[in-house]
């Protein structure tokens, strides 16, 4: 009887183990481990431009804006408020210019590489 | 019970309901867009008599003269005109009635506002217009003119109405009165015989149409065509006409000004080293228009530079940058969905690879900057602009501060038309010689359906 008692003890503990390596490997998603910073950013579009609002105290520099994970433009500096990028600037590997009749905007990320002088910074919708 | 007995309450509000909601297939739900209510363009009509000899038939006029309910026209109109009410002539005085005869037959009128002469010159205000009825025979007498002259002036000065109209009988032959109409801005003169218009604001020239005694105004003799019994006098917003009419009341010739330039504060026009309206030279921003970031400039805009910085001659705003590929144009520039009281002389593509236009002026300065009291801008602009003075930046409006490229939005913002910007603390970017302004304006959306810009850089010792 006593050995039983204790097998349930012990089975408890195990459960109550298990559940604490859960909450811990759950509450891990959840954090940022990124090494990157976030760029405080807004994206709004018309049919055919993309306006790029850096909300920032900061110009960014070198910054690159990839729309569909594909389309990308780069520019020298995307100053502070609201920056107008017509698509036509966007092009892909293949040199092939964003078509926005064809294509719907799914995603765009922009990248402002050392942002500190270390890290990256990124935004992504 | 049946069915349609027990749900008759629900059937009913349903019927109700899709009878609403099938209107919604025959109208356009707007989906995008907004509605901006269309601003009043202030206005007038106003009808001139001429006194023709027999004809004194005012009422046959009022009802020629469609759309019309206010006139003009000389005393001796009223002669024969016994039980007639009088009260939307406006007259002028002609000597044809003793002062005295003249108060007692239009009671109306306002009653003495020179303090000296009765009814018989007086003011009065009328959409956007004030009308000033004169007497030209006191103009005969130097101190009695001069009286007047400075009634005048007190009036018209103390108005902020853009039209002011004279009718007088007869102008004096004094050129000093023309001195006193060029400096009020008088924008109309109409006697009995001729009707003298500033030269400057002339849009059509009527059939003989001459230079008048003074070299600023031009004179439409209206004795020379024995069928100009009327004038139509009609302004909408900073456009005037003025249409001959014949006695049935039907249009044959015209005479059109625009006051654009008059509605303004004068100071725009005074001491002007560029006046309103002037030539420039413009292109639309690009990556191709090389502009530089000079060295101690805090593109964040947190910490703005205050020493005296140079830009490189390939700078677009530096004043030997090569401009002579760019286009030239007349302002305001730009174009505008929404009515101004302002003619767009020079009308801008709208573009779709940037949001900006560049414009370059140069200009020379004579007198020394160091002895100027202030120095103006006046900014006609929508949505946003940064200035610059031989290549450093003078202003901006509508702009977040630090770097700005030709794809940088202003933040939206309503038309501004003429706007003082006091940029004194920056007359020592002046040089005697040669300078240049250059100014980049830009759209606070990608597809704004207002663009505007023009300038005026002025002075004051």
């Amino acid at each position: 009887m006593k050995k039983k008692i204790m097998n349930e003890d012990i089975c408890n503990m195990k459960i109550k183990a298990l559940m604490l390596v859960l909450c811990i490997i759950i509450l891990q998603g959840c954090g940022d481990t990124s090494t990157q910073y976030k760029l405080l950013a807004s994206i709004q579009s018309t049919n055919q431009h993309i306006i790029v609002e850096n909300g920032d105290v900061f110009v960014w520099e070198n910054a690159k804006i990839t729309i569909n994970d594909e389309y990308t433009y780069e520019t020298e500096y995307v100053p502070r408020g609201k920056t107008s990028v017509p698509y036509s600037l966007f092009t892909n590997a293949g040199g092939e210019v964003y078509q926005p009749g064809l294509l719907k905007v799914r995603n765009v990320e922009i990248i402002v590489p050392k942002f500190d002088g270390e890290k990256d910074a990124v935004f992504s919708w | 019970m049946s069915v349609q007995k027990k749900y008759k309450l629900s059937f009913a509000i349903t019927f109700v309901l899709v009878v609403l909601l099938s209107s919604l297939w025959v109208t356009s739900i707007p989906t995008s867009g907004f509605l901006n209510a269309e601003k009043e363009t202030i206005g007038f009509k106003f009808g001139y008599i001429r006194p023709f000899e027999g004809n004194t038939n005012l009422e046959g006029f009022y009802n020629n003269i469609k759309d019309t309910t206010y006139f003009a026209g000389a005393d001796r109109l009223t002669e024969n005109s016994t039980g007639m009410n009088l009260s939307n002539f406006y007259p002028i005085y002609d000597d044809s009635s003793s002062s005295l005869s003249f108060n007692e037959k239009y009671t109306y009128l306002p009653y003495d506002m020179t303090g000296k002469y009765g009814r018989s010159v007086y003011a009065i205000d009328y959409g956007n217009a004030k009308m000033l009825f004169l007497r030209g025979d006191l103009f005969k007498n130097e101190e009695e003119s001069i009286y007047q002259e400075d009634w005048l002036r007190s009036i018209v000065e103390a108005s902020d109405q853009l039209y002011n109209i004279v009718f007088i009988n007869e102008m004096p032959q004094s050129t000093n009165i023309w001195d006193v109409m060029d400096e009020l801005s008088i924008n109309l003169v109409i006697t009995e015989n001729e009707l003298y218009s500033p030269k400057s604001i002339v849009e059509q020239e009527p059939a003989d149409w001459a230079t008048a005694q003074s070299e600023n105004w031009d004179v439409w003799n209206l004795n020379s065509n024995p069928n100009i019994q009327a004038l139509l006098i009609d302004a909408v917003g900073s456009q005037l006409s003025v249409t001959a009419l014949n006695s049935s009341g039907e249009p044959f010739d015209q005479m059109k000004q625009d006051l654009s330039s008059y509605q303004y504060d004068e100071n725009i026009v005074a001491n002007a080293l560029i006046p309103i309206q002037s030539l420039w030279r413009y292109h639309q921003g690009s990556d191709e228009i090389k502009s530089t970031i000079p060295e101690g400039y805090d593109i964040t805009g947190e910490n703005p530079i205050t020493s005296r910085y140079q830009i490189p001659a390939d700078d677009w705003r530096s004043r030997e940058y090569d401009d002579s590929n760019w286009k030239l144009g007349k302002g305001p520039f730009g174009y505008m969905k929404e009515q101004i009281p302002l003619t767009i002389n020079q009308k801008l593509p709208m573009l779709n690879d940037t949001v900006t236009y560049y414009f370059r002026k140069t200009f020379n300065m004579q007198d020394d900057p160091s002895q100027l009291s202030k120095l103006f801008l006046y900014m006609t602009f929508e949505d946003g602009y940064v200035a610059y003075l031989n290549g450093e930046e003078i202003s901006r409006d509508g702009m977040k501060v630090g770097l700005v490229t030709h794809n940088t939005l202003a933040q939206p913002n309503e038309t501004y038309l003429y706007v003082e910007k006091d940029i004194t603390n920056h007359k020592d970017k002046l040089k005697v010689g040669q300078n240049t302004i250059t100014v980049e304006v830009h759209r606070s959306h990608p597809k704004s359906s207002n663009f505007i810009f023009d300038l005026s850089l002025t002075y004051t010792f």
